[in-house]
């Protein structure tokens, strides 16, 4: 791929599919500033090399991956969990977008309370709808750390938003968002 | 009623994702630059590494022809200034964490300034860290196929007490649990991890009734 048309790529996505970045991002960082400072650093950490075959759906995966560690390692370098929770619950100011709907007042709260990569991997199950083993591969990590980190995160979500679909009585007839089998390969809900 | 967290993301991402734009073309000229200095740096580091091979190439012909000389000094080869401006790579290697979670201190009451100077009741003992790979003593205070209600009631029993860090997951997390418990890897675990047996065993007899067992343990999937 010409330069040339790496260039287009990069305008498209960055044009076409921002915003969605930017709300995927939203959900792992709670702060719309980072958020897009986040997107904004994913795109060029991706464009800065000429990839050959970078057609635009394979570049946005590129740029969600890179989204994903840029996150993940950003608060493992910076170790500061303690002061961003702060500032994820409270700083209501920076929060973004406002939203008065309760629920969603409470699902960011619930949120505010995970820790970055129960977070991720929250995001990664319900909003990427990825499996274990996928979420697993994308952040390098054991299956059942994943597991691990969902579990814990289910069990911080639900003591701010209540019972999570996991635990309806029927249960068992449904495939258990979390107690999947490490080499399940079927999504939530199919 | 329960809540569709599926359909909260994505509504609370579409919400974000209004009104937001990336300014393409500021980022296009951020990029432009960065090209440029990254070419500039891979430029520079191509020329120092010739520059060192040819500078070694003509110091091992000098010593092919005369075997009497001293071997030339090896000519260290520059290395490149890191750009400024290059992103930074993340770590594959995750660095070994205890936790993502901050360790809660552990759990006490607080004196008040006019306590009377009575025996105070044993300090619940601080928990482990949790390094991947490590050693601890487990205490295990719920084990089930699925999280279910008694998992529940054990988790608030810990966070009264004072323990809120991660302390849920698979039994084969913890390896030797399953075989000292007698009981299915897959299944769901509710514990608390002590650096010692003793510590182990304070809580253990601090939390009484409900305890499933007290387990050395390797633990994995703290990566």
């Amino acid at each position: 791929m010409t330069p040339r048309n790496v260039d287009d790529t990069f305008a498209a996505l960055a044009r076409e599919r921002g915003p969605a970045l930017t709300g995927y991002a939203y959900l792992l960082t709670g702060d719309l500033a980072a958020a897009e400072d986040l997107v904004q650093d994913a795109l060029l950490k991706v464009f800065v090399r000429t990839r050959t075959g970078f057609r635009p759906d394979v570049a946005e995966a590129y740029v969600r991956r890179t989204v994903l560690t840029l996150y993940v390692d950003g608060y493992r370098r910076r170790r500061h969990l303690g002061a961003l929770r702060h500032l994820l619950a409270r700083d209501a100011a920076h929060e973004g977008p406002d939203t008065s709907a309760p629920d969603r007042l409470d699902l960011r709260a619930a949120l505010a309370t995970l820790a970055p990569q129960e977070r991720a991997c929250v995001v990664l199950r319900f909003y990427e709808d990825l499996t274990v083993p996928e979420i697993a591969e994308r952040m390098g990590l054991a299956p059942g750390t994943v597991k691990r980190y969902l579990s814990n995160a289910v069990r911080r979500l639900e003591a701010v938003l209540g019972p999570l679909p996991s635990r309806r009585p029927d249960a068992e007839r449904l495939p258990d968002l979390l107690t999947v089998d490490t080499d399940d390969t079927t999504r939530s809900g199919s | 009623m329960e809540f569709d967290l599926e359909r909260g993301l994505r509504e609370l991402a579409d919400d974000a994702s209004r009104g937001t734009r990336v300014p393409v073309e500021e980022l296009g000229r951020r990029l432009r630059r960065r090209r440029a200095t990254r070419a500039a740096t891979v430029a520079v580091a191509a020329t120092a590494t010739v520059a060192g091979l040819v500078t070694g190439a003509a110091g091992l012909a000098d010593l092919v022809r005369r075997p009497d000389a001293t071997a030339p000094v090896a000519t260290a080869v520059p290395t490149p200034t890191p750009s400024t401006t290059s992103a930074p790579v993340p770590s594959t290697t995750p660095t070994p964490t205890s936790t993502s979670t901050p360790t809660v201190p552990p759990p006490t009451a607080e004196p008040t300034a006019s306590a009377p100077a009575l025996p105070s009741a044993p300090t619940p003992p601080r928990p482990s860290a949790e390094v991947h790979g490590s050693t601890a003593w487990a205490v295990y205070v719920a084990v089930s196929p699925q999280r279910d209600d008694a998992a529940l009631a054990a988790d608030a029993r810990l966070t009264a007490m004072g323990y809120t860090q991660l302390r849920g997951g698979d039994l084969a997390c913890d390896r030797g649990a399953a075989e000292a418990l007698g009981r299915d890897p897959s299944e769901h675990a509710v514990a608390v991890y002590f650096d010692t047996e003793a510590d182990a065993a304070l809580f253990a007899e601090l939390y009484g009734d409900g305890v499933v067992g007290t387990v050395q343990v390797t633990l994995r999937c703290r990566d």
